[in-house]
């Protein structure tokens, strides 16, 4: 009868192997995507309240639905759909390299829109961004109404952001519950004011 | 030294050196590409000292600020909470190009925290405000201007801006250097 010995050594190199494939187990499922490496960095926020980013600072007081909006230029805007009118304040932080305000869309769902230049300079869209001086005005989104009212519209989120590109910066997102809100016959909406309140 | 690593050690020392290196060098390139094309470089110039940069001579003349609540400021239409901020500054060129310019620039005004520029803005020239640029002044550095000049800069900043404040001023050829003309 032969007789089996215990190689130590053999048993320490496959503890050894295991233990790299374990290392390299958790690397791998930690490791972020491109999305997550590269994607905008969130800030939170909320209704009413001041949301800070690295070169963006936003208030949104309200957020309306209207079927036309009459703007202060005199614009009308009609259209098939409906008008959801974000009452908003915005400046920049640290420069102002960035001509305007990149970024402002409203997410429903899988779909997003961005904020209409149609109303040209009464909106905030296309202002450029002051440090430390707020522009106040609107900001106006063109959506069907069966997307507003869709299931998605209660989790629909306002995005904010200095840069076109969002990548590796802040976006400042704001939860918006747009089957709560009315739809008005129509807004007259303020002129955009550039300055403190 | 156990037989293995009396077998090895050439190729472990390889390792040892040859992967940081790897590691820094492709680090360094990318940092030095990155802050290379960027003006990163300040060079500092004390407030009313001439500085010799991209073959010219620099220097601030004078800078004024003009709140929004005053008569002035009320009248160039500045916005609530703000200050205008002007900079005059002589260019002397020196030095001219092959095609006989002198050096093309841009300006910005820095605020500074401990030598480090924390917020800048750039000139208010597309701002809505009716500033009345002073006569016999420049609004930019001007290629053409082979004689000693004058530019004027403006700047809308809010009220909350500190006193420690420069004009920095940047010149494509000489990047990442670039002037920090202190006011």
């Amino acid at each position: 009868m032969t007789r089996t010995t215990l190689n130590w050594r053999h048993v320490a190199n496959g503890a050894g192997l295991v233990v790299i494939l374990m290392i390299a187990g958790v690397v791998s499922h930690t490791t972020p995507s491109v999305a997550e490496k590269q994607g905008p960095i969130v800030v939170d926020g909320e209704l009413g309240e001041p949301a800070a980013g690295r070169n963006i600072l936003a208030t949104v007081d309200a957020v309306r639905i209207a079927r036309t909006v009459e703007a202060s230029n005199g614009w009308a805007g009609g259209t098939s759909g409906v008008w959801v009118v974000v009452d908003a304040s915005v400046e920049a932080r640290v420069d102002d390299l960035d001509p305007t305000l990149g970024h402002a869309r409203l997410r429903v769902g899988d779909t997003t829109f961005s904020a209409s230049t149609r109303p040209g300079d009464a909106t905030i869209a296309a202002t450029g961004l002051s440090i430390g001086i707020a522009w106040t005005g609107p900001l106006m989104f063109e959506l069907p109404l069966d997307v507003v009212e869709s299931a998605a519209g209660a989790d629909a989120e306002l995005q904010l952001a200095v840069d076109s590109d969002t990548r590796v910066d802040s976006m400042i997102v704001i939860p918006v519950d747009l089957n709560a809100l009315e739809v008005e016959q129509s807004i007259t909406t303020e002129r955009p004011v550039w300055g403190a309140r | 030294m156990k037989p293995w690593l009396r077998s090895n050690w050439i190729g472990l020392v390889a390792v040892a050196v040859l992967l940081p290196a790897t590691v820094g060098i492709t680090f360094a390139n990318e940092w030095n590409a990155y802050f290379g094309e960027r003006p990163s470089a300040p060079v500092d110039i004390a407030s009313g000292d001439t500085a010799a940069f991209a073959g010219s001579d620099w220097a601030v003349e004078g800078s004024e600020r003009i709140p929004a609540s005053s008569t002035e400021g009320e009248e160039i239409g500045l916005p609530a909470g703000s200050e205008l901020v002007v900079v005059t500054m002589r260019v002397d060129p020196g030095e001219l190009d092959g095609e006989g310019e002198s050096p093309r620039c841009i300006v910005r005004l820095e605020e500074l925290d401990g030598g480090t520029a924390q917020r800048s803005w750039g000139d208010a020239a597309s701002e809505p405000i009716s500033f009345s640029s002073t006569e016999g002044t420049e609004s930019i550095c001007t290629a053409s201007n082979v004689d000693p000049y004058l530019v004027e800069s403006t700047f809308v900043v809010p009220t909350d801006v500190g006193d420690d404040l420069a004009l920095s001023v940047t010149v494509v050829s000489e990047l990442p250097e670039f002037l920090r003309l202190r006011l």
